[in-house]
């Protein structure tokens, strides 16, 4: 599976992010989710909640939202993720 | 022999003799290029002034003895997804027709510092989403597509365009368009060639690697390629091999001791009949030159594409967040929607796919070392060429096929595990088209599946298309 | 409780035939027989097997060579870890017991076991390694040795109350997004999550399975060090064991941290309502760290928020993977937080979880960049000394509060040490932070720092009314 493999330096190459103020500012986006939202998304994981868990449930994923907003908001350009398949046999 | 109709192989003894200079053979090469381009459009733009300044100092260098080895002077297409300093890359894309890049991508590095001299960059179905390629022609038929997404190195390398075309693939993208237009192409194990500075379509399945006109030539360009490199997260430190060497050291040798296995699943499931029959002939060639022919069941065969198609389409998602906001209205359509729709996967669904990965690689690897087999042979793509205009096709188990799609069928396992994928043609169908046998080793096999291939490839004649123009 | 607090103590007492192995491990059965109704520390104990255990360490001692870097010291495991003895139940009505039943040794178990520790019991966890306690479940709940109205943190609480209050001398935590860290932290403890890879984690229930770490928590980084010797190293069956040289950890507390620069980053203003007692704490470690001969400059940890968004969704979309077949038909078996933190991840698209995965990427690249500058980065490792168990507050809050997830999506060693109390007596703790596999210089800090305080030794009031051995 994955391994994520910490860097020894800088990998070269890839881009060279701003690490200004301006992009680490809190974006402040619109609110994402609903009821209706909500709804949806149980209905395309194949999860049936009762509508109180709906409820409570609306309240964490709320709660989640600016660190979705937060990873959105950052131009990644090229940069691949850190985690990589390994082709190897054990 | 017009020089650029050359194998590498041939080329470059002339080179080193002094009896051909890389100006004659990139001049024969542009020619060929003014010929057939009009016809085949495999370039989004050819560099032709700048190979020419590359190749009068190429042989400049050799004539002052300063000869790099076989590649050089030998001319290079570039897929328009890896960036080139100073040169237009524009994935074959509205989305970046301005974007001119100020390195070049690290196989472009590697190859351009073997001496290589590259001719142009060759089309991309658009930002390697799809297996077409509609920009350009097949070379055996002008009316049909050259496979994709790497068709433009396909058509260019097939025409005598070039002599190394590079590729990408993430869902076969290399293998379709070798075997559609009839060249060898090999897709490297995932992590031995680093895809720092090629333009994602996924980074969990993209891989880059050649296209060429024979099996010792596609180890040639390996040879230079294959390395670690940081920057690409799945990039491998393994001890470097040669694999020219190795084809080398067992040129005078047959198949003795190798291990064919032949799928009776998923493989020739719904496959043209004269696909079957080519490729079949071709595993009986292997058995022939001594290989040990044994039957495998291809595991959770119908688990493999599902997970790919999910993997390419979250992380395509990611990949073109940024743009597609900004610029959606200058991607194609289909594109677009293939893009579009992988905004909707979910994050427990996509990483289930990459967990189904793992599965399969352990059922697959069980599969390979439980029979012994040391390649897998299959039919690269279940049809030859469709025509450009593509159409549907009604197979015997009832499923109704869009060509475009029909191509990319058996691509997914190599991808999906990370296997070397080597595809060789192996005949032409009564329409004169091509056709490809995939030939799928063990991880970092590739010598072995070079192996295999080139001593298929010495069985038989092959001969550059006659464009019938 | 037993004289000797930590295993150092205790080995140098085995080894000087001052205490036997079955007195250490009588002593503290006897602790935890005094504390553990109220605490909550144990979900299952192996009185019998570690007192066999014990008598068999003490025969190896009385014959004069005593093997085993660990040899006769009772440790407990977290109870998402798989033992042979007993079961394994992530203290979770959900969890097959027959998973663990089939596995026996974890790695790690395995691992302590063969350097001669004596393991002691099956120790208490937030459910399956995340969220809060659940009073509705049949479940113990851990409560903090320092104030039982307190919570222990989470998830590897019962070994934050169990070395804490003498029932262990050291024991196994796991650390997805702070697990380890945390509970230390709350109950006065030290413990290290090692570098992602560096100790194998099968046999290990998984929460994010790119995020999770096992590793010792102890009372002393001495400890920590004597135990990762034993822990780390690769082992094929962890996909992502990382095959990188181990050193002698022990020997690299040289107490002297003359030439080394330390980063300080307060963290001041990411949670609002911080404890006030925190930064003349730092104050206090700072000047110390310094007379210990290192240079603590001012530095600002790049992309914080963006890193601790990374893992917090990177955690729970993974999780929800690994739930997802029980999660529709066991929903009111799950914890209620569970159910709340994993049930959430289905608002994360695909392309969300992969635009995490690249801001991991994005920030170890940035982190290293100011691992060129510094050798060691410190911050406190929490915002407050915790929270009573009548006001946990809102997920946001503990997560916002806590410093922790941060260095999970980068995937750096991160030890936690006391450094003091707030005005109620609950413990401070202290974050030191080193470069991937750097394990050395990070537990060198540590003990460093420990050899001029003695928070870490500090024993809860409520223990001074258990009798000592």
């Amino acid at each position: 599976m994955s391994q994520l493999l910490p860097t020894d330096g800088p990998a070269a190459a890839e881009i060279d992010l701003p690490l200004s103020p301006e992009v680490t500012e809190p974006p402040g986006a619109p609110q994402l989710y609903d009821a209706g939202t909500l709804a949806a998304l149980l209905r395309v994981a194949d999860l049936t909640l009762t509508d109180e868990w709906q409820q409570k449930l609306l309240a964490t994923v709320n709660d989640l939202e600016p660190a979705l907003h937060r990873l959105r908001a950052l131009d990644l350009g090229e940069t691949p993720p850190a985690t990589a398949f390994d082709a190897r046999w054990f | 022999m017009d020089a650029y109709a050359l194998s590498i192989t041939q080329a470059s003894e002339l080179i080193a003799a002094g009896e051909l200079s890389p100006v004659e053979l990139t001049e024969s090469v542009l020619a060929r290029i003014e010929y057939a381009e009009p016809h085949l459009n495999a370039f989004v733009e050819v560099t032709a002034d700048l190979a020419m300044i590359a190749a009068k100092a190429a042989e400049v260098e050799i004539a002052e003895g300063g000869y790099r080895g076989p590649l050089h002077g030998i001319p290079l297409g570039v897929k328009d997804l890896y960036e080139t300093a100073g040169i237009r890359t524009t994935s074959s894309s509205k989305v970046r027709a301005d974007y001119v890049p100020d390195t070049d991508s690290t196989v472009v590095q590697k190859l351009l510092g073997a001496g290589m001299i590259m001719v142009g960059k060759t089309h991309t179905h658009e930002f390697a989403l799809g297996g077409v390629t509609p920009t350009t022609r097949n070379p055996w038929h002008t009316g049909h597509i050259p496979g994709g997404s790497s068709g433009g190195s396909g058509a260019a390398v097939a025409s005598g365009e070039c002599m190394v075309g590079l590729g990408s693939d993430t869902g076969g993208s290399i293998r379709m368009p070798a075997a559609l237009c009839g060249t060898v192409g090999l897709k490297p194990t995932y992590g031995l060639v680093s895809r720092r500075g090629v333009a994602s379509l996924s980074w969990s399945l993209d891989h880059v690697g050649p296209l060429t006109r024979t099996v010792r030539d596609t180890a040639l360009v390996m040879d230079a390629i294959a390395g670690y490199e940081r920057s690409d997260p799945a990039s491998l430190d393994l001890v470097p091999q040669s694999y020219t060497a190795d084809l080398d050291h067992h040129a005078g040798d047959d198949l003795t001791g190798l291990t064919v296995g032949v799928p009776s699943n998923f493989f020739f499931d719904d496959v043209d009949e004269e696909v079957d029959a080519a490729v079949r002939a071709a595993i009986g060639q292997l058995e022939f030159l001594g290989a040990r022919v044994v039957e495998v069941t291809i595991p959770m065969a119908q688990y493999i594409s599902a997970a790919a198609q999910l993997i390419v389409r979250a992380e395509a998602a990611a990949y073109h967040r940024r743009m597609m906001r900004a610029s959606g209205d200058l991607y194609t359509e289909q594109v677009r929607r293939g893009i579009l729709a992988g905004e909707v996967v979910l994050a427990t669904d996509y990483i289930d796919a990459l967990r189904m990965r793992t599965l399969v690689q352990r059922e697959w690897s069980a599969m390979v070392i439980g029979a012994g087999v040391d390649v897998i042979a299959a039919p690269t793509c279940p049809i030859p060429a469709p025509p450009a205009d593509l159409g549907t096709r009604t197979w015997a188990s009832g499923l109704v096929e869009d060509l475009g799609r029909a191509v990319g069928r058996y691509s997914a396992p190599a991808n999906i595990m990370g296997l070397p994928g080597l595809s060789v043609p192996v005949g032409l169908s009564s329409g004169g088209l091509p056709i490809g046998m995939q030939l799928m080793g063990r991880p970092f096999e590739e010598s072995t599946v070079l192996r295999v291939g080139q001593a298929y490839e010495q069985t038989k004649a092959t001969a550059l298309p006659v464009l019938a123009l | 409780m037993s004289d000797y607090l930590t295993i150092s103590d205790a080995l140098d007492a085995l080894r000087d035939n001052k205490i036997t192995a079955t007195e250490l491990v009588q002593d503290a059965f006897a602790a935890a027989d005094a504390v553990d109704s109220e605490l909550g520390i144990y979900l299952a104990r192996f009185d019998e097997q570690a007192l066999a255990a014990a008598a068999e360490a003490d025969r190896i001692y009385a014959a004069g060579d005593p093997a085993g870097a660990l040899l006769g010291i009772p440790l407990g495991i977290k109870d998402i870890i798989s033992t042979l003895e007993g079961e394994t139940t992530a203290q979770s009505l959900v969890l097959d017991r027959e998973w663990g039943a089939a596995i026996g040794d974890a790695v790690v178990t395995a691992r302590l076991r063969a350097a001669g520790g004596v393991i002691t019991g099956k120790l208490t966890t937030m459910e399956y390694a995340t969220g809060v306690p659940d009073p509705t479940k049949p479940f113990p709940i851990p409560k903090n040795p320092w104030n039982t109205d307190y919570w222990t943190g989470g998830s590897s609480s019962g070994t934050g109350s169990g070395v804490a209050s003498g029932a262990i001398l050291g024991g196994l935590g796991t650390d997805t997004g702070g697990s380890i860290r945390i509970p230390a932290a709350f109950c006065g403890i030290s413990g290290l999550k090692a570098t992602f890879g560096r100790v194998p984690k099968s046999g290990c229930v998984p929460l994010g399975y790119s995020l999770d770490n096992i590793g010792p928590m102890a009372r002393s980084a001495r400890d920590c060090a004597l135990m990762l010797n034993v822990l780390a190293g690769y082992d094929a069956s962890d996909p992502c064991a990382a095959e990188q040289p181990v050193e002698d950890y022990v020997a690299g507390l040289t107490g002297d941290l003359s030439g080394l620069t330390i980063g300080l980053d307060r963290l001041a203003l990411v949670y609002a309502d911080r404890d006030p007692a925190i930064d003349p704490a730092i104050d206090a470690a700072v000047k110390a760290l310094t007379a210990l001969g290192a240079k603590v400059v001012d530095v600002t940890l790049p992309l914080w928020d963006e890193l601790s968004a990374a893992t917090r969704i990177t955690s729970r979309s993974e999780a929800f993977a690994y739930h997802a077949p029980d999660l529709q038909s066991r929903w009111d078996d799950y914890f209620e937080a569970t159910r709340q933190g994993v049930g959430a991840a289905v608002a994360f698209s695909g392309a969300d979880y992969v635009q995490a995965q690249r801001v991991r990427r994005v920030g170890q690249k940035a982190l290293a960049a100011l691992f060129e500058t510094v050798d060691l980065v410190i911050t406190p490792t929490s915002s407050v000394a915790g929270w009573s168990l009548d006001e946990l507050g809102s997920m946001t809050e503990r997560f916002l509060a806590m410093h922790t997830g941060y260095f999970n999506a980068v995937g750096n060693p991160a030890l936690v040490v006391p450094m003091g109390f707030n005005d109620i007596g609950l413990p401070l703790s202290l974050q030191v932070v080193g470069r991937p596999f750097d394990e050395t210089t990070v537990l060198r800090a540590g003990d460093a720092f420990q050899r001029v305080s003695d928070f870490h030794l500090a024993v809860p009031p409520m223990m001074s009314s258990v009798a000592v051995a």
